[in-house]
């Protein structure tokens, strides 16, 4: 099953630029979870604890809703097979899930909790190294969505690059 | 052996390691600059990471460069690291409002840095990753309508950036 998994991380577009070598170990601290059309997989505000971590998407499309002003939520945008979702949750270990994230389709994550990946990284700075970069390119990329957003409102106009 | 400025060590040390913070400040490079000088102009390429070491920039958006001041860049606070990951150039323009020293490390040198010395570049990779996830965090809350944009004039606009850049605007 482990060799399967690794096999599917490596597909990913997260995980593509590791190793080889590295995938079975990567995939033996994540644990599979299916979800079926409209589940749940976590919700705003849900505080932090020992299970707090990261999902790779590896079959389906969640979408991630935060909070609009006035109340209610918006979809902020649509992660698909092969992206992470909840990236707050692994590098930060008092963040809360900032949205609640649903299962557009019937949906395979799995889950990395932030105890596993500090074990799996501890003392491998290479394998450390591209998987960080992995995680602040996505950050990166969330970030100037919501800059876009700013820039809208500050200027009247949409712009064409994103954040510093 | 190096020469590094205490001051800079110091600025790192807030962030990472002691031994990481000595060996960051010595592969970086101090620029001073002038109230008003530009240290970021909008649409140029992102070569490197910033870090205020003294005084204060303010961030400028909008057309031509940008006029509208929308935030203000604090000592002590990295900038420029969405652009270290994803080389995507600036949106905004970032420019001394006092007299400032600016340390940059570049894409290049952290390049190099990847190869011989994994340890502390992976340190400096966590920092950035979670100030990147705070600045997320902050702005993803209550910042949406229903059209998706931040509504002009709700008086969040200033808030957020000042969160996104550590500062007030």
């Amino acid at each position: 099953m482990t060799d399967s998994l690794a096999r599917r991380l490596g597909r990913t577009e997260a995980f593509e630029v590791l190793p080889e070598a590295v995938l079975p170990a990567l995939a033996a601290a994540l644990v599979e979870q299916r979800l079926p059309k409209g589940g749940l997989l976590f919700k705003d505000g849900a505080p932090a604890n020992h299970d707090i971590g990261l999902y790779v998407v590896l079959e389906g499309t969640v979408a991630v809703r935060v909070p609009r002003l006035g109340g209610g939520y918006i979809e902020a945008r649509q992660v698909d097979a092969g992206e992470l979702v909840g990236l707050l949750g692994l590098i930060s270990p008092s963040a809360r899930r900032h949205a609640n994230v649903i299962a557009l389709t019937d949906t395979v994550v799995a889950h990395m909790p932030r105890g596993a990946f500090l074990a799996l990284y501890e003392g491998h700075d290479r394998l450390s190294v591209a998987f960080l970069r992995v995680v602040g390119n996505q950050l990166a990329r969330d970030l100037r969505r919501v800059d876009a957003a700013l820039q809208t409102a500050a200027t009247g106009k949409r712009p064409d690059t994103g954040l510093v | 052996m190096d020469t590094v400025d205490p001051a800079v060590v110091a600025a790192l040390a807030r962030h990472v390691n002691p031994a990481s913070a000595a060996f960051l400040a010595a592969r970086m490079l101090s620029r001073r600059q002038a109230a008003g000088e530009v240290v970021i102009a909008a649409g140029g390429p992102a070569h490197g990471l910033f870090l205020l070491v003294e005084g204060e920039l303010d961030v400028f958006v909008g057309p031509d460069g940008g006029q509208i001041r929308v935030g203000t860049i604090h000592r002590g606070t990295f900038f420029g690291e969405a652009g270290f990951f994803d080389r995507r150039a600036s949106s905004a323009t970032i420019r001394a409002a006092s007299n400032v020293q600016v340390m940059e490390l570049d894409i290049l040198d952290f390049e190099d840095m990847l190869e011989r010395e994994p340890r502390h570049a992976a340190v400096l990779l966590r920092v950035l990753t979670q100030v990147l996830g705070q600045r997320v965090s902050d702005t993803n809350h209550h910042i949406l309508d229903e059209s998706g944009a931040v509504p002009a004039g709700s008086g969040v606009l200033g808030r957020l950036w000042g969160r996104l850049f550590g500062g007030q605007a």
